[in-house]
C-alpha cells in the first residue's frame, strides 16, 4: 500500500456574492498517493480549478471562505485555523498552468527564472542552482539545456515552453505536482510528448500528480484514479478503467456518451447532448440531486433527498441513487 | 456542383521588410488547391502555424493573397484582381471560435442575428425577424430570446447563436474556424449537432477548420491534412482517417489520447519512432513538403 501524500477531508469553497456566500466546492473529500497519478474531471463551473487553487493556498482570504482538512505528507497543513499552505507552494506542491508563455516572465531569460524560483526554497549559490536548472531540463527531454537556459520565453516553441515550465516546478523536487488543464492548449502529438513525460516523472521521482482536465482521452492515457465533479460536488470516482469502461452516475454516463465516436462507422449520426447547462453559483440548489434538471425525465422519487456517496464495488463511489434508475431519452423512447 | 475551387493558393507575410531588393517571405500557405462541393463539409487539419486559417482568412478576404485563384460560386478571384462583389461577400460567411467575444453586448438577439442582413440584403424590418425567428426554431429557442442580450445565454446556445448569425443571409459556404474548441464536451456535442442541422436545412458548405482530427472526421466528407502552409494528404475522410499514407499523418492520428489495447500501444510506439527517424524524407531540398501525388481515386498523398 503505497502512502498518501495529500489527503483532503471535507473540503468547501465558497465565495463572497454580493450579499451573501456562494458555495463554489460542496463537501469533497480525497486524496493523492505517493507515485499516484488522480484526474479530476469536469466541465467549467465544476469547481475543479477553484480546488486545485485552495491546494495552494492561493485565494484571498478576505473574500473566499475554506473549510474543511488538508493533510500533506500526514501533517496537517490547513484547517480553519491556521494555514500553512504558502510555505509548501513551489516547494513541496508544484504548479503546472496551460498557458505557459503566461505564467514565464517575459522579460528574464529562462535561468534567471529557475534561479530565482530556487534560491527561493534553498539556500544555494546562483552557480548550484543554474546546474540544477540543467538537470531539471535534460529530465524533461530538452537536450540542449544550457541554450534554453540563454533564451527568452517567446523565443521557444509551445511544446518547449510547456517543458520548461514543468522542469520549473520539478526542480524543487516537489512531492506533488498540480497540473490545471496542461496540456489543452497544445497540438496532440506534443500533448503526447508532455503527456509521456508526466508518465516519466512519476515514475522517475515517485511524485504524486493531481491533473485536471476536460479531457477523457488525457484521462484514459495517464490517470489511475479519476474523479468526476459536477456543480462543486464529486459525483463519481474510482479506479480509471472503472469509471471509462462501466461509468455509473447519469452524469458521467451522459459525458462519456457526448464524445465523437472515435470509430468512424457512427458518423454523421448525432452527437447525445445533455439537456440543460451547469447551474450558476447564485442558482445553485442547496439540497437533493444537483444533475436532476438535467434528466428530468426521472421522477423526483429516483433521487436521494440529500445524495450521499455510495460504493459500488472497489474503490468506485457514486453520488446519488439516481443512476440505478437512469436511462438515456433516446432508449426510454424506442 | 462546385461551390470553392482553391487553385494553387499562396498566403505569404513579409518577415524582412529590404530597402532594396525582395522582401524576405514567409509562405504561410504554399500553392494549396482544393474543392469543396454544395452541401458538403470540407476538413482542414493541421498544427498551430501550418496555415489552416490563412486559407480561411484569404477566402473571405481578410488576408491579401500573392498567386493563385479562388472561384466561390462561379466569381474568381485572383492575386491581381482580389476586389469582391456584394453577392461573394454575402455567400461567404464566416464562424467564430469565441462567439461571445464577436458579438456586441450591448445589442440584443435580433440586433445581432439581423446585422447581416441589413448589411448585405435589401429585406423589410418584419422579413428580419421572420427569418431570426426560423433560425431560433432550429434551435429549439423561444421567440422570447430575440429580446435578450448575449450575457443572458450559455456558451453553447451564444456559439449556435454565431452560428444563425452566419446563415442568416443563406451563404453557399460557411467558414467555421476552430467553432468548438473552447467547449466543453457535452456542449460541443450540441453545437455540432446543431451545424449538422443546420446545414440539412440550407444545404450549404462548410469549410471546417480545426486542430481536433476527430471532430473534423466526424463532421466532413473531404479533408486535407496541412503541415507547413503545404497539404500532405487530401481526400476521402474515410481514406484519410482510416487508411493513412503519409507519415505525418500517421503519427498525428497515433497521438490522439485514449485507451489503447497492448497491440495499439506497441503499434503507436512504431509510428513514432518511424516518424523520428524518417521525418527529414518529408520534405524536398527547399524544405518544403512534397508534391501531392495521387494514390488512389480521391486520395492524395505527398510524395517525393
Amino acid at each position: 500500500m503505497s502512502k498518501s501524500l495529500l489527503e483532503v477531508d471535507h473540503l468547501s469553497i465558497s465565495f463572497w456574492g454580493k450579499d451573501r456566500w456562494l458555495k463554489a466546492v460542496k463537501d469533497i473529500s480525497f486524496t493523492v498517493n505517493q507515485g499516484e497519478i488522480v484526474a479530476i474531471v469536469g466541465e467549467s463551473g465544476s469547481g475543479k480549478s477553484v480546488t486545485a487553487e485552495a491546494l495552494l493556498g492561493l485565494h484571498q482570504p478576505a473574500t473566499s471562505l475554506i473549510d474543511g482538512r488538508i493533510r500533506f505528507n500526514g501533517e496537517l497543513v490547513y484547517d480553519s485555523k491556521a494555514s500553512h499552505l504558502a510555505s509548501l507552494r513551489g516547494k513541496a506542491i508544484g504548479m503546472i498552468f496551460q498557458d505557459a508563455l503566461n505564467s514565464l516572465n517575459p522579460v528574464f531569460k529562462i535561468d534567471k527564472q529557475f534561479i530565482e524560483t530556487l534560491r527561493q526554497h534553498q539556500k544555494i549559490s546562483k552557480k548550484a542552482a543554474k546546474a540544477l536548472a540543467v538537470e531539471a531540463l535534460q529530465l524533461c527531454g530538452i537536450s540542449d539545456p544550457v541554450r534554453i537556459l540563454n533564451s527568452y520565453p517567446h523565443e521557444l516553441s509551445g511544446g518547449l515552453q510547456q517543458r520548461v515550465m514543468i522542469a520549473l516546478a520539478i526542480s524543487c523536487q516537489p512531492k506533488l505536482l498540480i497540473g490545471d488543464e496542461p496540456t489543452t492548449a497544445l497540438d496532440v502529438t506534443i500533448q503526447y510528448q508532455i503527456l509521456t513525460l508526466l508518465k516519466d516523472i512519476q515514475a522517475k521521482l515517485n511524485t504524486g500528480i493531481l491533473l485536471i482536465t476536460h479531457d477523457f482521452g488525457v484521462v484514459a492515457e495517464i490517470a489511475t484514479r479519476v474523479i468526476v465533479m459536477y456543480a462543486g460536488e464529486i459525483v463519481e470516482s474510482g479506479p480509471t478503467a472503472d469509471i471509462l469502461n462501466s461509468p455509473r452516475h447519469p452524469y458521467t454516463q451522459s459525458l462519456l456518451k457526448s464524445r465523437v465516436p472515435k470509430d468512424i462507422q457512427a458518423t454523421n449520426g448525432k452527437l447525445t447532448t445533455i439537456q440543460g447547462s451547469v447551474p450558476s453559483l447564485q442558482a445553485m440548489p442547496e439540497d437533493g440531486c444537483r444533475f436532476a434538471p438535467r434528466i428530468p425525465w426521472l421522477p423526483a422519487t429516483a433521487h436521494e433527498t440529500s445524495p450521499q456517496l455510495h460504493q459500488v464495488g472497489g474503490e468506485h463511489w457514486v453520488r446519488c441513487r439516481c443512476w440505478e434508475h437512469f436511462k438515456f431519452a433516446e432508449e426510454l423512447s424506442l | 456542383m462546385t461551390i470553392l475551387e482553391v487553385d494553387d493558393l499562396v498566403v505569404s507575410y513579409p518577415v524582412r521588410k529590404r530597402l532594396f531588393g525582395a522582401d524576405e517571405l514567409l509562405h504561410a500557405v504554399d500553392q494549396v488547391s482544393f474543392v469543396v462541393e454544395k452541401g458538403q463539409t470540407f476538413g482542414l487539419v493541421g498544427e498551430s502555424g501550418s496555415g489552416k486559417t490563412s486559407i480561411g482568412k484569404a477566402i473571405l478576404g481578410l488576408e491579401k493573397f500573392q498567386a493563385g485563384r479562388i472561384v466561390v460560386n462561379g466569381e474568381t478571384l485572383t492575386a491581381q484582381n482580389q476586389i469582391r462583389s456584394q453577392d461573394y461577400r454575402r455567400n461567404v460567411q464566416m464562424i467564430f471560435q469565441n462567439s461571445y467575444s464577436s458579438f456586441n453586448p450591448k445589442k440584443n438577439i435580433l440586433a445581432i442575428l439581423t446585422e447581416p442582413l441589413k448589411n448585405l440584403t435589401h429585406l423589410s424590418l418584419k422579413e428580419q425577424r421572420h427569418q431570426a425567428l426560423e433560425l431560433l426554431d432550429i434551435m429549439k429557442l423561444p421567440e422570447q430570446a430575440l429580446e435578450k442580450y448575449p450575457d443572458e445565454f450559455s456558451g453553447g446556445q451564444l456559439q449556435r447563436i454565431g452560428v444563425a448569425r452566419a446563415v442568416i443571409v443563406k451563404p453557399k459556404l460557411v467558414i467555421a474556424d476552430e467553432p468548438v474548441s473552447a467547449l466543453d464536451l457535452s456542449v460541443q456535442a450540441e453545437v455540432l449537432n446543431y451545424m449538422q442541422a443546420i446545414q440539412e436545412a440550407f444545404k450549404m458548405s462548410y469549410l471546417f477548420i480545426s486542430h481536433d482530427l476527430s471532430v473534423v472526421q466526424h463532421m466532413c466528407q473531404q479533408m486535407a491534412i496541412m503541415h507547413q502552409g503545404r497539404f500532405v494528404e487530401l481526400g476521402d475522410r474515410e481514406a484519410i482517417y482510416q487508411k493513412p499514407q503519409h507519415l505525418y499523418t500517421q503519427q498525428l492520428i497515433a497521438a490522439i489520447p485514449g485507451e489503447l489495447s497492448l497491440e495499439e500501444t506497441v503499434q503507436r510506439q512504431q509510428i513514432f519512432s518511424k516518424y523520428q527517424a524518417e521525418r527529414g524524407k518529408m520534405y524536398d531540398p527547399l524544405g518544403r513538403v512534397h508534391n501531392l501525388k495521387a494514390f488512389q481515386p480521391n486520395h492524395w498523398v505527398s510524395q517525393a
